[in-house]
């Protein structure tokens, strides 16, 4: 086992004390001179047709600067995908959900914003509306796009393997339907964006994102605007779980106020705002049809999920994508067949949400695990450990599984929940379990690679500035590649500065999503550290007149690796002055380093046929829960939660893993 | 308009506050205070708690007619000298944050709580915090942290091991 100096090591996040004394600003705690203050008008009917927009009266509130409907708003939608964005930043002919946008105010107080929205009076005409995905697909439903028949916002047909022939040695086919509902993120910080246009006409956004390059992207395409003239930034950010990689034209709107006002103008949903008009999971009707021997060995699943997108598109057909891909990552499964519709129908819209369609199908896959195993009489335990995926196994749809540790979890979470003696033992007591697979390390798919960057810059003080695209919005990542930095140059922790989430000075990166920032952004941070280690070393080595395979750098020290006390700092090395008063001028060449890591698992999907391996790495884990019932009441209690995750090795913050698991499994 | 005074964080405040206006807003618009977090507006997060007369209490729900006279501690008020409170010390020491977005609440609320009862337990903790919202930690490290500022502040160290 290696020996690490940083990380590893038990260490506060680095912005911890920001927080505890309320120092740390969020968006909410920006504020510039001459700022304006936003507020959307929106629709309090679920579907109808705008015959008018008056906005005369609001116009004479006093303190209103700007008012904007479609007709000064550009015609490009927007959402994350923008190949098949359908949403208009302000709605020109219809609206399609209740808290559709309307029209946007600035105004120099929030309450004159606010006062300007509800005096703008908007004709109306209500056209039926249609709230329930399977009631979309019918004929005759009410239309709620023109260029999407049928409701028809996506599908997805997949088929590997000789299913027929699946379904033809199976002894025993089980068919049954999991349903899922939409669920609100609730992230405690509400969505928000400041805009600001300086003297060259360039725009900076400040904005709740996940994503500050897709939002800079999408930016840039809906308003026409150069990507070079956009610059993204995050504030601390109070959560995201997905919802903030997940599209608003809230930073579209806030823009369009600043660059027709040219001040600040500051945007910020409020809580009603936030559960009504943010994206929320996507609901699901999931039908599994498996095949089974009567021995307990899965021989077939054909997978058909319906999806309700909700009003617009934005991510329902990928993560609909994502939610089949379930379905022989986790189980040995010689064929499979996977179909989707993703509709929409006249409610908010949907989003990424913690697990991208993973909690859906996971949901319905385990439900029906422990149908399987009551009807065929096999232990529950027994039909998954039977099925489970190994290390070094291929999924019949491509997925390399590289490594597993699905039944290990299996075996200590049934061992430790006491799984063989409680297991029957009272009908009002109960106990189950359930497993899942994820993917991790983010993935080709969704862009054009997987992959980050890091630029490090070290100081004549031997302290570090580290730049990274990889947004903090409260998960941590700061404090995670702030401790693979001082690890690799050897340095403490508490001398290196990380900046991130900021379009304006790191390169593009794909954002705090995917489970891909320790992966791609810590092998950035890594194989940058370890360039300007060789630099200081390199210049340590002239110094001592040592080769620099004999030096080791360990606690802000370059020393000899046979006589340790014999050293320079790192500030030493990194201050190469040419002054021969060194204290008095100590600044000299820099160390600079950069770094971009390119994933070298994952690869695009055949867009065809959906074979691939689209993610580096592959988590597993069991969960078993035991509850009780009040048989009066029917209200479950949990009693006890067992976790057994396969998290490959905890090396960098094991405390930090440890606790996100303990206090994550209620909440997803 | 009207004319208020009160203490914020042992400084007197003399100001005109529209009677609309909520504590909340005049610490965070008038008094650029803006460690108290606006979270819900509806007194259901306590994102925005601070301590009012000595009690934890949602500065959302308090209007600023009714502050004449009254004393308010921040979380802007407690680490005057540079030090950490107890409370801030073992939430920084025991990993109790997150996106931090809640911890300012959550903070004042426990110092209220140990103000009040010095030696509670981990079940009392947890039904007195009960009001403060987190979305990311799941509460489990918050109230390990309480724990330990209740036994630091009593004379213990209180830092994990």
């Amino acid at each position: 086992m290696m020996e690490f100096n940083a990380i590893g090591k038990r260490t506060s996040r680095i912005d911890a004390v920001e927080q505890v004394t309320g120092r740390a600003q969020f968006l909410p705690d920006l504020k510039f001179p001459n700022m304006l203050y936003g507020a959307i008008l929106r629709s309090t009917i679920a579907h109808g047709r705008i015959l008018n927009i008056d906005t005369r009266k609001a116009e004479r509130v006093p303190g209103v600067k700007a008012i904007i409907t479609s007709l000064d708003s550009p015609t490009a939608c927007v959402g994350f995908y923008m190949g098949v964005a359908n949403k208009e930043c302000l709605v020109s002919d219809k609206v399609r959900f209740i808290g559709d946008d309307i029209a946007a105010v600035a105004a120099e107080s929030q309450e004159s914003a606010q006062e300007a929205c509800s005096s703008i009076k908007v004709d109306l005409e209500p056209l039926p509306a249609v709230f329930d995905s399977e009631e979309a697909l019918k004929p005759g439903a009410p239309l709620i796009h023109d260029d999407s028949p049928g409701n028809i916002a996506g599908e997805i047909h997949k088929e590997f393997g000789d299913v027929a022939e699946g379904f033809a040695a199976s002894d025993k086919i089980f068919e049954s339907s999991y349903i899922t509902n939409a669920a609100a993120h609730c992230c405690l910080e509400t969505r928000g964006v400041l805009a600001k246009v300086d003297a060259y006409g360039r725009l900076t956004i400040w904005s709740t994102t996940q994503i500050p390059h897709v939002l800079r992207e999408m930016l840039s395409m809906v308003l026409n605007f150069p990507v070079g003239k956009i610059r993204v930034r995050i504030a601390h950010v109070g959560g995201g779980f997905g919802s903030r990689q997940s599209s608003d034209p809230i930073d579209l709107i806030c823009a369009m106020l600043a660059l027709k006002t040219k001040r600040p103008v500051r945007l910020i949903k409020d809580r009603i705002e936030e559960f009504t008009t943010d994206r929320s999971r996507y609901p699901m009707i999931m039908t599994l049809k498996t095949g089974m021997k009567s021995n307990g060995r899965i021989m077939v699943c054909h997978a058909d999920i319906l999806t309700d997108a909700g009003a617009y598109h934005d991510q329902g057909i990928t993560i609909t994508g994502h939610a089949l891909s379930r379905i022989d990552h986790c189980y040995r499964i010689p064929c499979a067949k996977m179909d989707a519709k993703v509709v929409f129908t006249n409610k908010v819209y949907g989003g990424a949400f913690r697990g991208y369609g993973n909690p859906q199908i996971t949901f319905a896959i385990e439900s029906q695990m422990d149908e399987i195993a009551e009807e065929l009489g096999i232990d529950p335990l027994e039909l998954r450990i039977m099925n489970a995926c190994h290390e070094g196994d291929v999924a019949v749809s491509g997925a390399r599984i590289t490594s597993c540790g699905l039944t290990e979890s299996l075996n200590r979470g049934a061992s430790a929940a006491g799984w063989e003696d409680k297991r029957g033992r009272s009908n009002k007591h109960g106990i189950g379990m359930a497993c899942f697979v994820h993917s991790g390390g983010g993935g080709a798919w969704a862009h054009g690679g997987n992959f980050s960057s890091a630029f490090i810059k070290v100081e004549y003080d031997g302290s570090v500035d580290l730049i990274t695209g990889v947004p903090d919005v409260g998960q941590g990542s700061k404090t995670t590649l702030a401790l693979i930095a001082a690890e690799v140059i050897g340095i403490p922790v508490a001398d290196v500065r990380v900046h991130s989430g900021d379009t304006g000075i790191a390169p593009v990166a794909l954002g705090a999503r995917g489970s891909r920032e320790t992966f791609l952004g810590g092998n950035a941070v890594k194989l940058a550290a370890e360039d300007a280690k060789r630099q200081l070393q390199s210049r340590a080595a002239s110094i001592l007149g040592v080769p620099v395979e004999k030096l080791g750098s360990v606690q802000g020290r370059i020393f000899v690796k046979s006589q340790p006390a014999k050293f320079v700092t790192i500030a030493q090395a990194a201050s190469k002055t040419m002054h021969e008063n060194a204290s008095a001028f100590p600044m000299g060449v820099p160390v600079i380093a950069s770094a971009c890591y390119t994933d070298p698992v994952s690869e695009m999907v055949d867009l065809a046929t959906g074979h691939g391996n689209p993610c580096p790495t592959y988590a597993f884990g069991t969960q078993v829960a035991e509850v009780e019932v009040d048989t009066d009441t029917g209200q479950v209690t949990v009693l006890r939660v067992v976790a057994a995750h396969d998290v490959g090795k905890a090396i960098i913050t094991p405390w930090q893993s440890k606790g996100s698991w303990k206090d994550r499994f209620p909440r997803v | 308009m009207q004319k208020v005074q009160f203490k914020v964080n042992g400084e007197t405040v003399r100001l005109t506050a529209e009677p609309h206006w909520t504590l909340l807003d005049v610490l965070r618009s008038e008094l650029n205070l803006t460690g108290t977090k606006r979270g819900c507006e509806m007194g259901d997060c306590c994102a925005c708690t601070i301590i009012l007369d000595g009690r934890a209490c949602n500065s959302c729900l308090v209007l600023s007619g009714e502050l004449d006279g009254s004393s308010v501690l921040t979380i802007e008020g407690l680490s005057k000298d540079g030090g950490l409170h107890p409370v801030q010390r073992a939430f920084v020491d025991h990993g109790a944050i997150q996106c931090g977005f809640c911890t300012p609440g959550m903070v004042m609320s426990t110092i209220a709580l140990l103000n009040r009862d010095p030696n509670p337990s981990e079940d009392e903790v947890r039904l007195r915090l009960a009001g403060n919202i987190c979305r990311c930690t799941g509460y489990t490290k918050i109230i390990e942290a309480v724990m330990a500022a209740s036994k630091a502040m009593r004379g213990g160290d209180g830092i994990p091991k």
